[in-house]
């Protein structure tokens, strides 16, 4: 038996728009949530975040599946939708992460550098890697995985929807869920910026709901982030298999 | 004429019998004498017979000091406790720091359960509680050692339950219905805890008021408890744009606990639900706000670089104490690391 609770927050932070999107849709034990980091300023970011979302989550849930083929498929044709969405003017972007769940088993993907962490009984097993140049230096032993949040590359992110043709999405191929249980966070730069893993691992240990964790996470973000912060965003999906 | 008798001489019968009658003569005269001289003897005699019997005492041995509940009156001298031997049967390392400050009475309390217990580490892990007796209101101190007391007896006695968030929260309630009890015809009264259970290399932990539990890993300070202040819920508000930040940092009821033992039935409980997985290295600092209240996390951080955690308890005491705080609260740390 499969028990399913979710949450999702969003926030503007001290930016004067909120191009972050966040997509959680829930049905019979089938669930997917999207958080998407807009690029581009001037509003444009919003159109892509919101674009992307919405094309990854409405289809699935229209038709649930966990085939990797299929979710890539969802991927590209975000991908495509955002690239509609550009003017010459406005060549707006997104990030994005989604995760996938279906009779106890479950899949994701990202592209960029908004981010998902899978915790088992309460610890952290598997996090996404970013898609960008802080990563890559991570990845070559320029610096280590903490460093990343002061890199002075932070920032540059390697691949987006709507930053080209193809977009290579990381696709993670579906894995059953053993019993126990399981807690997922995606979420933004914004948000994983200024909370640290063994915080998420603390805050999970003292929240009985996905929105209790949200809650925990999102206070100390807000008592340790500058004013002027990015927007935070993130999604929270708790999971009992028993 | 009368024979005269000739001292030192003696020749026969007759003449001792006239000197006996002469000693005696003199006996009845001074008899005073004589039974005072004899009475000093007799005295002299029997001192010394018994101070031949006198056996020499036996040297006293202490018992090895286990770690050992803080005792109910503050010991005179303010100075760091030292810890108990670091050889334990749980793979954990104990630092803590215990002074007054510039208080006129410790109204901190903090215990520290067995660790040479094998059967004890085993079976329910190690204890560790910190508590502040609230100023301000009457008997602070014996407040707080109530609470330490409390929640040590209920962790040595009770049955294991394989589940030790609710042993804490049984603990917890335990000690406020004795801090309550205390209070029932007294004034105001009442204390914060902070409490961990390490067991099997997990933490559990519950706190109410405002002391604080940290974890220190890959010199990160990452506090896990959330205070219980009104400090917190206006800086909430503001930061839920409900209000401005000079509004919440000008309040004067800022510094105010929103949740302590003794305020009756139990209100906000920070704790956790399920147990939090700890790593090698990892190092779990319960502090009292005399600690924090002066030290800055980058400080804190500064004092956790000694390899040993009692070096990095003295340190905390020491970077406090050179703050000269004229009104420097009482102070009180207990580090934890896991090796």
């Amino acid at each position: 038996m499969t028990r399913l609770q979710t949450a999702s927050c969003s926030f503007q932070g001290g930016r004067e728009h909120n191009e972050d999107s966040v997509r959680v849709l829930e049905r019979d034990g089938c669930c997917v949530a999207v958080v998407a980091d807009g690029l581009g300023g001037h509003g444009g970011g919003e159109i892509a975040s919101s674009v992307a979302a919405g094309v990854i989550t409405e289809p699935f849930m229209a038709s649930p599946t966990l085939d990797a083929e299929a979710i890539r498929g969802l991927f590209a044709l975000a991908n495509l939708e955002v690239l509609k969405a550009q003017t010459p003017a406005l060549k707006m972007k997104s990030t994005g992460v989604a995760l996938f769940v279906k009779d106890g088993a479950a899949c994701w993907g990202h592209v960029g550098d908004s981010r998902l962490y899978h915790f088992i009984s309460g610890k952290l097993v598997a996090q996404t890697l970013d898609h960008s140049a802080s990563q890559l230096a991570v990845l070559t032993g320029e610096i280590t995985q903490e460093d990343i949040r002061h890199h002075e590359d932070r920032n540059r992110v390697l691949r987006a929807f709507g930053g080209g043709e193809d977009i290579k999405a990381e696709i993670a191929p579906a894995q059953t869920l053993n019993i126990g249980f399981h807690a997922f966070l995606l979420c933004t730069d914004g948000f994983w910026e200024y909370v640290f893993e063994p915080e998420m691992e603390l805050d999970l240990a003292k929240s009985g709901t996905p929105r209790d964790w949200l809650r925990a996470m999102t206070q100390r973000l807000s008592g340790r982030a500058p004013k002027d912060n990015d927007n935070h965003s993130a999604a929270a999906v708790f999971i009992h298999i028993e | 004429m009368m024979d005269e008798l000739i001292p030192g001489t003696s020749d026969n019968l007759s003449e001792l019998s006239g000197s006996a009658s002469g000693f005696l003569g003199i006996l009845q005269d001074f008899w005073w004498a004589f039974a005072i001289g004899g009475g000093v003897l007799i005295l002299i005699v029997v001192g010394l017979i018994l101070l031949l019997r006198r056996k020499p005492s036996a040297v006293n041995i202490p018992d090895f000091q286990h770690p050992v509940e803080q005792p109910l009156e503050p010991p005179a001298n303010h100075d760091i406790q030292p810890p108990s031997a670091p050889v334990c049967a749980f793979p954990l390392l104990i630092g803590n720091t215990h002074h007054i400050g510039s208080r006129e009475s410790q109204q901190d309390s903090f215990v520290i359960s067995d660790l040479s217990n094998a059967e004890l580490c085993a079976n329910k892990g190690v204890l560790a509680v910190i508590a502040d007796g609230m100023g301000g209101m009457s008997d602070g101190g014996e407040i707080s050692s109530i609470v330490t007391r409390t929640m040590l007896q209920a962790f040595n006695e009770s049955a294991p339950t394989g589940q030790p968030e609710q042993d804490l929260l049984n603990m917890l309630s335990a000690a406020n219905d004795n801090v309550n009890l205390f209070l029932s015809g007294r004034e105001r009264g009442g204390s914060t805890v902070v409490a961990v259970i390490i067991h099997d290399g997990k933490l559990t932990w519950v706190a109410v008021g405002d002391s604080r539990i940290c974890l220190i890993r890959n010199n990160a300070l990452m506090q896990i408890n959330r205070e219980h202040t009104y400090a917190v819920d206006l800086d909430e508000k503001a930061a839920a744009g409900e209000l401005s930040w000079e509004e919440a940092g000008e309040d004067p009821k800022r510094a105010a606990l929103t949740s302590y033992l003794g305020m009756g039935t139990l209100g906000k409980i920070d704790r956790s639900l399920r147990p939090m997985q700890l790593l090698q290295g990892d190092r779990i600092l319960l502090m009292s706000d005399g600690v924090f209240g002066n030290l800055s996390d980058d400080e804190i951080l500064e004092a956790m670089r000694f390899e040993q955690p009692q070096e990095s308890a003295i340190k905390l005491q020491e970077m406090t104490l050179a703050k000269q705080n004229p009104h420097q609260d009482n102070l009180t740390a207990v580090i934890c690391q896991v090796i």
